[in-house]
């Protein structure tokens, strides 16, 4: 399957590109300590005063800068580790645990098939952005009256990046339930378990290998939701690991306190027809991440197609004596 | 009836977290206060502002906006997108497989990226000409246009890639072949087979594409400060409104998809599970 992806220049492409922006963030993050490019004010080649901080994409490029004068670029890119970070963790840990779930399920409550997938399926009429905000919002939210977050910066990621998973296990537990269940319902089943196999080995042998190519599709459909859901967060303003709020003269102001894009959304997104850059820089780096996260995705359903179901297995090392019985003219014989 | 338990179980979860730790208790104590409280519903709460006020005849008039939003955006979806497939289709097979391409890719743009798109063109076209397209901010009246077109886009284009992908691999089948071999003319074929059979499976994505449009509808309420029913769930979170609002949202949706189940049983008697 891995030699098929890397031939997909789809695949490539995608990968390539949120593999730059990561380690293009590391590397970024590194060597400029943090201090991010500022310039408040743009004077031509006369000396004299032209425009000063949120300075536009055109005379600033490539993204202009923030009213502070901070180089767009160069936030988005240290806050990439971050976005592209948390979106593989969740991503991942989603996987992880919904695969262990659901294999349990699949394999071994056989008998809970009747109201369990019901109950789960309530998931489906509720909108996912609101079931987030609604559990994060007491942790993640600075009070802002004493001006205080009531936890740590480390406990509020973890309870955000645990929330996030959490809420979307029971459905994935449920499809792979049910993939399992598919395959052990598939014909050859019957003749595995004649010959003897346990639970473990049809576990290993037959099961796992048929659902590689759909565990990892469903983690590139994964890492999408979540980039989806960091974007909506971040425009009801439930920044990553904590919205610090500040209540002015005549509006509240929230920031992010990790620098991680959909803050930048959310913290900007009134200022969208003042300063319209401001708010698009973050919403061109989520969608150039989420249209490589289609690519990739495309790039594992061909492959999966390729591959077929059936993964390839060594040859049995059995000779079976193939020669073609010869036949004589003395086998025959006339009949009258 | 499973479902209900679900959601109950959902609604009742902001409980489940006091802080940042487990609370199995607060949690079954809040789900047996909320089921208690659910079995008399006039005499359900709200608090906005510290006032308590009845839920019912308040949060009834956000709810039928966000229906009519949802549901309608819903309709013109599935007949732009069925006109766009009707029209693709009869092009070469060489431009589809492009158009599909292009589709793929339009799905993964983000739908805050469509709101910010359409606010700022939007007041761009008013400096430039004095028209005013759509209201984009509203305390009053609330707009009803901008918000339809805007969560229509998305379930366009997912519902035009899947229309394509059925109708094709339904197109492939021996009876289309038949069909046109007794002189048929595509448009016939199209229409009155194709699409039949194709329908069947497109609406089994239907629960998926209302699961999307309501997170996608609390933005866009949220953004153009619409009202609504995710508005006042957001608005004045407590278990029992987010219950109540997640009863509201599924009743309808859970209604229209039996019906189409019914409907498509009916006319096609192939069994299809769709709820």
């Amino acid at each position: 399957m891995i030699k098929t992806l890397l031939k997909n220049p789809l695949f490539i492409v995608g990968f390539s590109i949120i593999l730059i922006l990561f380690v293009g963030s590391l590397i970024l993050t590194q060597t400029l300590h943090g201090d991010i490019p500022q310039k408040t004010l743009l004077y031509d080649k006369h000396g004299q005063l032209i425009d000063h901080a949120p300075l536009s994409p055109l005379h600033y490029p490539p993204f202009g800068t923030d009213s502070q004068g901070y180089s767009l670029f160069y936030r988005l890119m240290i806050g990439a580790k971050f976005t592209i970070g948390i979106t593989l963790l969740v991503a991942g840990l989603r996987l992880i645990f919904s695969l262990l779930f659901g294999l349990i399920y699949g394999m071994y409550f056989t008998r809970w098939s009747g109201f369990l997938p019901k109950i789960i399926d309530a998931f489906s009429y509720v909108p996912m952005t609101l079931l987030a905000y609604i559990l994060l919002s007491p942790v993640i939210m600075e009070n802002g009256v004493t001006n205080q977050f009531e936890y740590s910066f480390a406990q509020r990621m973890g309870f955000e990046i645990a929330i996030l998973t959490v809420i979307a296990i029971p459905t994935a537990s449920l499809f792979f339930g049910n993939e399992t269940k598919h395959i052990l319902k598939q014909e050859f089943m019957a003749g595995v378990k004649i010959m003897g196999a346990t639970r473990l080995h049809i576990l290993r042998k037959h099961v796992l290998p048929h659902l590689t190519p759909k565990i990892w599709i469903h983690f590139a459909q994964q890492m999408i939701q979540v980039l989806v859901i960091l974007i909506h967060l971040g425009l009801l303003k439930l920044f990553f690991g904590g919205t610090s709020v500040a209540f002015g003269f005549d509006e509240t102001e929230y920031t992010s306190v990790s620098g991680e894009w959909s803050g930048l959304i959310g913290s900007s997104f009134n200022e969208l027809t003042t300063t319209p850059w401001v708010p698009f820089a973050p919403l061109i780096m989520f969608t150039i991440t989420l249209i490589s996260m289609q690519l990739i995705l495309k790039a594992l359903q061909s492959a999966a197609e390729k591959t077929g179901q059936a993964p390839r297995r060594r040859k049995a090392n059995v000779h079976i004596n193939k020669e073609t019985p010869v036949i004589r003219p003395s086998d025959f014989t006339f009949l009258g | 009836m499973c479902i209900v338990i679900g959601l109950l179980l959902i609604g009742s979860s902001p409980s489940l977290f006091n802080g940042i730790h487990l609370d199995i208790a607060g949690y079954l104590s809040a789900l047996a206060d909320l089921t208690k409280n659910l079995a008399s519903p006039w005499h359900l709460t709200y608090n906005d502002l510290g006032t308590t006020r009845p839920l019912f005849p308040a949060i009834i008039s956000p709810w039928l906006h966000s229906l009519l939003t949802l549901f309608l955006s819903f309709i013109i979806a599935c007949f732009i997108a069925l006109v766009f497939t009707y029209l693709t289709l009869l092009l070469p097979g060489r431009f589809i497989k492009a158009v599909r391409f292009i589709l793929f890719i339009l799905e993964a743009i983000p739908d805050v990226v469509i709101l910010a798109v359409m606010q700022i063109g939007d007041i761009y076209i008013y400096q430039k000409t004095h028209l005013l397209l759509f209201d984009v901010a509203a305390y009053n009246n609330q707009p009803i246009f901008l918000p339809v077109f805007v969560l229509s886009l998305l379930p366009v284009i997912m519902l035009y890639r899947m229309m394509l992908i059925d109708f094709i691999e339904e197109s492939e089948k021996p009876y289309v072949e038949l069909a046109k071999g007794k002189g048929m003319s595509q448009r016939t074929v199209l229409l009155g087979h194709i699409f039949r059979n194709a329908l069947v499976r497109i609406f089994s994505e239907t629960k998926y594409i209302f699961w999307f449009m309501l997170s996608n509808l609390l933005v866009i309420e949220y953004v153009f400060n619409i009202f609504g029913l995710t508005n006042f769930m957001l608005r004045y979170s407590s278990n029992v409104t987010f219950t109540v609002g997640l009863l509201l949202f599924f009743v309808p949706i859970f209604i229209i998809l039996s019906v189409c189940q019914l409907v498509i049983t009916k006319v096609t008697k192939e069994r299809v599970d769709i709820v």
